[in-house]
């Protein structure tokens, strides 16, 4: 099938579960970081940890391949100094590139005007981009993942984040009950 | 006009989403994504201005390969979301227009908080090449170092500065 | 249901802990069998296998003395200064860089300067050599492309022919599959 119908395919059914999740709501979306509404924590990490598992065993049943999929790369700094700096945006829109697409769809201004900033914001970085360029390309380590720099096989770090994971959620029901 | 359906059970919509997720590694070889559909955008506007001016950008330059910056994955995938969400409130009976805010902000002043944070996170996505669905979520689920240091940073930043924000939200 | 969801993944994440490892996979995607050739400049787009860190990073001396010392297979401790240094002093088991020097895709390869070489004097060039010949020596574009992609055509086109290169414009382009390479040009 033509790529970008499997991407759009694939964008619907997104789209569709982040609305389901109630994800497509700022107020909720924020909640995460007064501790009153941990489903972005909740949903991310039930997520991750599927896609994750799903991974692993489809890889090592034979059935994917994983040497074929893109796995983000690695750049330590400026993804330290990004992860920073678009948590600190985070907080104060809201939603995140991906919600605020959902929450313009359902009719939310502040969707839109989240979209807008996102844009405005790539816009300006990238023409302003030579004086970052330095930085951006620093730091480099390829496609480096968790197994290779911890040196722990690879099923056993997923045993270890599914165990994290599980026992995360115990403490997220409980967080949220108190609040 | 009938009541809204209730959100869905996070972790079951957390694992759909993550089925999604696993949909995309098998049939299209990546993983989701937003941001970069937003850079791709701005390469495409700054082409659409100045031809030269974008070719000779380096961030910009390699949305205009192949197809061009219009023909990008990520765009056809965030065409879906909009469509997805949009379905998904038409059947919960949750389209409506609105400015969703805090308790103790007024519209005009989330509008601007919210115009403000998303040229931030736009800063901090290009810097890390990612955002929370192509990076911590995809990145995440393949066990990328990057994309974990991101995810924790992310957090962790949002947690620190939201007292700041605080009459936004509460 | 949250226990049913719960459960299976604490099941499935247990048995990862003795699922050992993926059946390797050589360049046409068989899996076992003989080491992959030499990599042929007409070989399709590059893959990279999982478990590989990519070109670019920086070593510890002491992690390459290790190496070193354990034999690790295929290493590559590859000198780039002059012959007068080396032949002065050179890493154990390291060989010069010489016109003759050639790569297996099984390589693990550390490039040995004379100091400290600061990363950003250093590139990895995205693509390799297939992209150059993609890039530099065979630039093409589509008739019907838009003015950004044809001012890109424009400036690759002018290094090209210095170069020997043939830009070329086509009615049509091949069909291009999302894969590592065009996610890994313009991110996510």
């Amino acid at each position: 099938m033509n790529p970008f119908a499997i991407a759009t395919l694939i964008g619907i059914a997104f789209g569709w579960t982040l609305e389901r999740a109630g994800l497509g709501s700022a107020p909720k979306l924020a909640g995460q970081f007064y501790l009153t509404d941990l489903t972005v924590f909740k949903v991310m990490f039930s997520a991750i940890v599927t896609a994750m598992l799903g991974a692993f065993w489809l890889s090592r049943l034979g059935i994917l391949d994983l040497s074929q999929v893109y796995i983000p790369e690695t750049f330590l700094l400026p993804q330290l100094a990004g992860g920073l700096i678009f948590g600190i945006g985070f907080v104060v829109a809201g939603l995140c590139p991906g919600t605020s697409c959902v929450a313009a769809a359902t009719g939310r201004g502040d969707g839109v005007m989240v979209m807008l900033g996102i844009f405005a914001g790539v816009l300006v970085t990238g023409l302003a981009f030579a004086p970052l360029r330095d930085f951006y390309e620093s730091t480099a380590h390829g496609s480096l993942t968790l197994p290779e720099l911890l040196r722990i096989p690879y099923g056993v770090v997923v045993f270890a984040i599914v165990a994290m994971a599980l026992i995360a959620f115990q403490f997220a029901e409980r967080l949220e009950k108190r609040a | 006009m009938s009541t809204p359906h209730r959100y869905a059970d996070p972790y079951l919509a957390g694992v759909c989403l993550g089925l999604v997720l696993l949909a995309a590694f098998v049939f299209a070889g990546r993983g989701l994504g937003a941001s970069g559909a937003f850079a791709s955008s701005a390469a495409g506007v700054v082409a659409a201005a100045s031809p030269s001016r974008a070719a000779a950008n380096p961030y910009f330059a390699r949305y205009l390969g192949g197809d061009g910056p219009w023909r990008e994955w990520l765009l056809f995938e965030i065409a879906g979301v909009v469509l997805g969400g949009f379905l998904s409130a038409l059947f919960a009976g949750r389209l409506h227009a609105a400015i969703e805010r805090g308790p103790n902000i007024s519209r005009r002043s989330r509008l601007a908080y919210a115009f403000g944070g998303g040229s931030v996170m736009g800063i901090g996505a290009v810097l890390a090449r990612g955002c929370t669905s192509g990076l911590a979520l995809t990145g995440g689920a393949l066990l990328s170092a990057g994309a974990w240091l991101f995810m924790m940073a992310a957090f962790a930043g949002a947690y620190v500065f939201a007292p700041f924000v605080k009459r936004a939200w509460r | 249901m949250r226990r049913v969801l719960g459960a299976t993944a604490a099941i499935l994440g247990v048995l990862a802990l003795f699922a050992g490892e993926a059946p390797e996979r050589s360049a046409d995607g068989s899996s076992a069998g003989p080491p992959p050739a030499r990599r042929q400049l007409s070989a399709p787009a590059s893959r990279w296998r999982y478990s590989r860190r990519a070109a670019g990073a920086t070593l510890e001396p002491v992690e390459l003395a290790e190496w070193i010392r354990d034999r690790k297979p295929h290493l590559r401790v590859v000198d780039v200064r002059s012959e007068l240094e080396f032949d002065e002093y050179h890493l154990p088991r390291a060989e010069r860089l010489t016109s003759s020097t050639t790569f297996a895709p099984d390589d693990t390869v550390v490039l040995v300067a004379g100091g400290s070489v600061r990363a950003r004097n250093v590139y990895v060039l995205r693509g390799g050599v297939q992209a150059w010949i993609d890039e530099v020596m065979n630039p093409t574009i589509a008739a019907d492309a838009p003015p950004s992609v044809r001012a890109a055509y424009q400036r690759a086109s002018i290094v090209s022919r210095y170069f020997g290169g043939v830009p070329r414009i086509v009615d049509k382009l091949p069909a291009t599959r999302a894969n590592a390479n065009a996610v890994r040009r313009r991110g996510c």
